[in-house]
């Protein structure tokens, strides 16, 4: 940040974390036999405390839990959701693990309320990551007739109900993943992805909402990006030049700034030098700092060494 | 037998099959020589060829019954490398990721010992059957944290420090893991190897440097080789991909964007543009969908790739990648229709060609 400036500068978790190691060897022997499912769940008590010790101990401005429970990204919906059922495994991306396709057999239909049991509790701070209608609609095989609708704005509607059923449950931020955004970007003017986000806000108009990309380069997706009705967006530091980020002006800007690539550390006077340029160009009303890809993609330690990074960025931007 | 038009092929990995499903299987695919007091995957091996063979694949190998995966499976004999902790590969299911924290060696080839164990399955008249499927040195980099490479740039956070370190890590995977592991496969009389790189989709910008890798590991030794390439953006990857001069067959995914109303095989056409005139291992199976294609759209693919391609001689015929993530009766029958439908596929050119 250029001296004397006064953009805001917050830090947090971007996506699922890994599970302790712990948790890994409980829920190996939970699905052999060998532990009761009661001692499963204990297992994953002491993980999500665990991750919550982090969030505590490093002082990040939003709580996630971590996600453990969330076999991955689409999961609590397929199983939440009406019409969804989880698919055949599929890569996820070019990355060595996995996810369930989700399989629209009918239009998904939420709003059950039950999806609060899968989101952090409802704490100032709790930030609630969800997939995002663009990457659920790209990803999942659809297998009814639309209608003339685009899965996407079905899919919207569904994570719409969703919202709207947590009442006062819900959390202090939405975050949405696309991936897909960056990754493989709407051929066409991307209107449908606009009305989609459209559908969301008005469900949730006044908790910030932030769409989080990763996997790719997001400079040819910005002029979409900046079109979303939503406060803000995230995109991989190390990834975007941050020259592309000038339509970006005025929202909150979130930075992918920790490499799931590596088990190093960030450097923090590097890449406080990075987040500095693109304040300098986006001239953001806030700056998120988190992951890029989320931290899964790391062993729990590693990832936790790599978070110990936000806290000192942080305050050597501020 | 092998066929002379469209030998039929697997390409990756099978499920780990439990011995009850050895025991359910056994009498299905004229399994007669279990051992149930040898090791687990020693018998996962065997099965997995008797049940490729029952089906009818010309190219067979054992649904890499003694890997744990792709990745881990490698690094267990790699110097220079440590397993760092565990990543989640889906659900419950966990793999361990290395770490490169110093110059790459080799404790042992990685193959050797399933080769032999499969030549010895097989015996000696099944020895020409046998296509040995080995990870690549890009997609192993890419699965790798690069923390050695990457900590030797003086600008580590910019897209040319990155594409320095993996193309060193590439490189020494190449020359120094890869070339030994391949060359004693060669030795033992490995005669068709398939290079996996399903990571190259990744970073298309990074083509070249997966070419680089792949000649490093490859070129000279006494083989054939095939590039195993799926779910990737394959315009992105032309035309650098073809300056992989030892690669004599593509193995290509193509079922899984074959829809009605979009032609996946026109693809084939950007290979004809570029004059590459290597064979195509076709993709015919969607190997991420339990719904099993019926013969006659294996068939069409076929048809409609050979005329893309314009020369049928050319095409190999596979499911589009590995099936372990499918059912044994879902993989069974999948099989056999890719079995069938290359015969129709074969009975339609040979005809054409007669008329």
């Amino acid at each position: 940040m250029p001296p004397g400036s006064t953009v805001p500068v917050y830090a947090g978790v971007t996506g699922p974390f890994p599970r302790p190691e712990e948790l890994v060897q409980a829920t190996r022997d939970l699905d052999r036999g060998r532990i009761a499912p009661a001692d499963g769940d204990a297992a994953f008590a002491r993980a999500d405390a665990a991750v919550a010790a982090v969030e505590e101990r490093l002082r990040l401005d939003v709580r996630t839990g971590g996600y453990l429970r969330w076999d991955d990204l689409f999961r609590p919906f397929t199983r939440l959701w009406d019409g969804a059922s989880p698919g055949p495994l599929t890569r996820f991306f070019e990355t060595n693990t996995f996810y369930r396709q989700p399989v629209l057999t009918h239009r998904p239909k939420g709003g059950s309320g039950r999806l609060a049991n899968w989101l952090p509790s409802p704490l100032p701070g709790a930030r609630a990551i969800l997939p995002g209608p663009y990457t659920f609609s790209t990803m999942a095989e659809v297998a009814f007739p639309g209608r003339g609708e685009k899965p996407i704005e079905q899919i919207a509607e569904a994570i719409a109900a969703e919202i709207r059923a947590l009442g006062a449950g819900r959390p202090a931020q939405w975050q949405f993943q696309e991936p897909m955004l960056v990754y493989a970007p709407p051929t066409d003017d991307g209107e449908s992805v606009v009305r989609a986000y459209r559908t969301i806000a008005e469900a949730a108009p006044s908790t910030p909402k932030i769409v989080w990309t990763y996997f790719g380069d997001a400079a040819r997706t910005m002029p979409l990006l900046a079109r979303l009705p939503v406060d803000g967006v995230g995109f991989d530091l190390f990834e975007t030049d941050p020259g592309a980020t000038e339509p970006l002006r005025n929202k909150a800007i979130g930075l992918g700034c920790l490499d799931a690539r590596s088990t190093v550390p960030e450097s923090v006077p590097d890449v406080a030098r990075l987040v500095r340029e693109v304040i300098r160009i986006g001239r953001p009303s806030s700056v998120w700092l988190g992951p890029s890809p989320p931290l899964d993609l790391l062993p729990f330690d590693a990832a936790v060494r790599k978070l110990e990074v936000l806290p000192p960025l942080r305050e050597a931007l501020r | 037998m092998t066929s002379t038009l469209f030998p039929t092929q697997e390409i990756g990995s099978l499920p780990k099959a439990t011995p009850q499903t050895i025991a359910d299987w056994a009498g299905r695919v004229r399994f007669t020589n279990d051992d149930p007091g040898a090791p687990l995957p020693e018998r996962r091996s065997r099965f997995n060829l008797a049940f490729l063979s029952a089906v009818g694949l010309d190219r067979i190998y054992d649904g890499e019954a003694h890997r744990i995966e792709m990745s881990e499976h490698p690094f267990r004999s790699i110097r220079g490398a440590e397993f760092v902790g565990h990543v989640r590969s889906f659900d419950n299911k966990y793999f361990r990721k290395a770490a490169v924290r110093g110059p790459l060696g080799l404790t042992e080839p990685y193959h050797s010992a399933e080769l032999r164990s499969v030549l010895a399955t097989l015996g000696p008249a099944g020895a020409p059957r046998i296509k040995v499927p080995v990870t690549g040195p890009y997609t192993l980099a890419e699965w790798t944290y690069n923390d050695y490479f990457l900590g030797r740039q003086s600008d580590r956070y910019s897209r040319a420090a990155r594409l320095r370190a993996q193309r060193e890590l590439v490189l020494a995977l190449a020359k120094e893991v890869l070339r030994p592991t391949i060359a004693d496969l060669v030795r033992l009389g490995a005669r068709l190897i398939q290079i996996d790189e399903p990571a190259l989709g990744t970073h298309p910008d990074e083509t070249a440097v997966a070419v680089e890798g792949f000649e490093t590991a490859v070129a000279g030794l006494d083989a054939e080789f095939t590039m195993h390439l799926c779910f990737s953006d394959y315009p992105k990857l032309v035309p650098e991909i073809l300056e992989a001069r030892s690669c004599r067959e593509w193995a290509l995914e193509f079922a899984n964007r074959d829809t009605p109303g979009h032609d996946a095989y026109a693809l084939l056409s950007l290979l004809r543009e570029h004059g590459d005139e290597r064979r195509i291992g076709l993709g015919v199976l969607d190997v991420h969908r339990d719904e099993v294609e019926p013969a006659r759209l294996v068939a069409d693919r076929i048809v409609r790739a050979s005329r893309h391609l314009g020369d049928p001689s050319r095409i190999r015929v596979n499911p589009d990648c590995g099936l372990r993530t499918r059912s044994w009766d879902v993989i069974w029958s999948k099989l056999e229709h890719l079995v069938e439908g290359t015969r129709q596929a074969r009975a339609t050119i040979e005809g054409s060609r007669a008329a």
